[in-house]
């Protein structure tokens, strides 16, 4: 009997302690999550020891790829580590092709990475050269995020000549080498990916876009009524009320994303929700060269001025009446 | 005749045993139960039922040509029913091939019965299967077979669990052979680039009947490089086996 409670006090105590080891471990992983995710495998390494399960290993970090992707989302939304791990996926397996097309829209969409985006989509063609996707997610990156309509014809030309594509990608390659309907064209190509992505983080950004599609619209509509009103009053119109008084727009428009229209210094309408997204945009960009500029030179810009000397032209602020705020103690700007 | 005659034994008897149909059910579990992962990936879920498919034929494949394999010779001297067999009028080389084609026969019915199912369900599940599915099983099973051989000899020479242990490092060691020929540039013109480049052609490379990455994404591999992969398993397997009989007639039982 006595031995019995021995036993029992000891497989007890036993657990006591490793339910105690277990909950210090996880609260130190969690502490160090982001940390955690440095140690992505190096994709030499696993090439070489997954004993040939190279695709299988591939996909399940796809799977881990698409959780931090959806962590950051929700969360710090930096994206710092999807590069590398895009990288490793498309090294262990190159023929993945959904990796490189959604990988390439999470980089350009979400880290605003237009550059990595189309590197990764290119390395992809070199690799799968019978795959429309890629091209088409190059033209798609062009048209969308950069407003290069050139480049993106050009690359909806490639798309539209390589494997077999649907027909809306031969009538988007028309389209656009006609420079005709440029918004039609964006606007099907979020309608694309909202019919087609099973990510409902990607559909809802494909959502808010066909707003402000809808809103950059509203703007020329309504900077064509400020044309009117300055032709028959002899000035710009102070706010859109004035549009509204003299009758040439029966209404206030209104922003379903919350934003609103005003007349800015110059006398032009726009729009605060698309400024928005312009400047988020810009600082992600003003940010990218403030660290290029640290990388060189081991500290970090004492202003902004001076990375007038390794950058041709810096990112200006949308807001006609704002200036960047940079902090040169941690290299932020807002 | 006499070695056909051990293979069918060698057959029976490993079909008796339960260390297989654990593997098996595991290799059909992970098999059925990729799709699983299919649900929270993005695009591409038969790409990733085909990967896993194929894995487990393969991982699965391996482990009984591991398992079951170092212990084919070793489990006849150790229970002593060896002598019942090399007092009959049979070379000792007819006792070691026996064995290997009857594991090879185990491993033929397990690959098979194993991609039939993976090839089914790939098809019950919309995904295409082509020629290069199949070419894929059949370099796995050229694989197995070469896995096998090396199983055989080390049966001949150790335990089973050594023998386990060596069989599977060469296994890892044969799939990272890369390495040996894709060396940094301040290896350029230095005798161990030429020791390495020689070593590339020693080690086994099992990396030749890995197209799994290609089977999964429909990605066309010429017949050529199927039959060469072929070629150069034989070539290695009957070498290994030529070993195992020479280490069998030299074993004193």
């Amino acid at each position: 009997m006595r031995k019995m409670i021995i036993t029992m006090l000891i497989v007890a105590m036993a657990f006591t302690g490793t339910t105690i080891a277990q909950k210090r471990a996880d609260a130190i992983k969690a502490e160090h999550r982001a940390e955690e995710v440095l140690y992505f495998p190096n994709e030499r390494l696993l090439d070489s020891f997954t004993c040939g399960h190279s695709s299988v290993v591939a996909d399940i970090l796809w799977l881990k790829c698409i959780q931090y992707t959806s962590q950051q989302f929700h969360g710090d939304f930096k994206f710092t580590l999807l590069d590398r791990m895009l990288n490793t996926i498309t090294r262990l397996d190159p023929h993945f092709v959904d990796v490189y097309r959604w990988g390439s829209v999470f980089l350009a969409m979400l880290k605003r990475d237009n550059d990595a985006s189309i590197t990764l989509l290119e390395r992809g063609i070199e690799h799968n050269p019978g795959r429309w996707e890629l091209p088409f997610e190059i033209a798609r990156t062009y048209v969308l995020n950069r407003h290069d309509e050139v480049m993106g014809a050009k690359w909806m030309a490639v798309a539209a000549a390589t494997g077999e594509p649907p027909k809306f990608v031969v009538d988007w390659a028309k389209n656009l080498q006609q420079r005709h309907g440029l918004d039609e064209v964006e606007r099907g190509m979020w309608l694309e990916i909202i019919q087609n992505s099973n990510d409902p983080n990607m559909r809802e950004i494909a959502e808010r876009k066909i707003v402000e599609i809808e809103l950059r619209l509203a703007c020329e509509v309504l900077n064509e009524a400020a044309a009117r009103y300055e032709a028959s009053k002899g000035a710009k119109p102070g706010a859109i009320s004035d549009l509204v008084s003299a009758a040439i727009i029966t209404g206030m428009p209104v922003d379903p994303l919350g934003g609103e229209f005003f007349v800015n210094a110059r006398g032009v309408i726009q729009n605060t929700t698309i400024l928005d997204s312009q400047l988020e945009e810009r600082r992600v960009v003003l940010e990218g060269f403030i660290q290029q500029y640290r990388n060189k030179h081991g500290r970090w810009p004492v202003t902004l001025d001076e990375l007038k000397t390794e950058f041709k032209a810096l990112p200006t602020n949308p807001y006609l009446d704002r200036d960047w705020v940079y902090d040169p103690g941690t290299g932020s700007v807002h | 005749m006499r070695i056909l005659a051990v293979a069918h034994n060698t057959f029976r008897e490993a079909v008796r045993d339960k260390v297989l149909y654990v593997l098996v059910f595991f290799g059909l579990a992970t098999l059925l139960g990729s799709k699983a992962l299919g649900w929270i990936s993005i695009g591409q879920e038969i790409k990733i039922v085909k990967d896993f498919a194929l894995a487990s034929v393969s991982v699965f494949g391996v482990l009984i040509a591991i398992f079951v394999g170092t212990s084919l010779v070793y489990k006849e001297i150790d229970k002593r029913t060896i002598y019942t067999i090399i007092c009959r009028p049979m070379a000792r080389y007819e006792f070691v091939l026996g064995k290997y084609f009857g594991m090879a026969m185990l491993l033929g019915v397990v690959t098979g019965f194993m991609g039939i199912v993976a090839a089914g369900y790939v098809a019950v599940l919309g995904g295409k299967v082509d020629a290069t599915f199949f070419y894929a099983l059949l370099l796995i099973y050229c694989e197995l077979l070469m896995v096998t051989s090396f199983a055989t000899l080390f049966s001949s020479l150790t335990s089973p669990i050594l023998g386990a242990i060596i069989v599977f490092s060469i296994y890892v060691v044969g799939h990272a052979t890369g390495i040996l020929v894709d060396l940094p540039e301040h290896f350029d013109n230095t005798s161990m680039k030429s020791f390495l480049e020689i070593m590339y052609y020693v080690v086994p490379n099992f990396s030749n009947f890995n197209i799994r990455a290609e089977a999964a994404n429909d990605v066309p591999v010429a017949l050529g490089y199927v039959v060469w992969s072929m070629v150069y398993g034989a070539v290695y397997t009957a070498m290994l086996l030529a070993l195992a009989s020479v280490a069998f007639e030299n074993k004193d039982v």
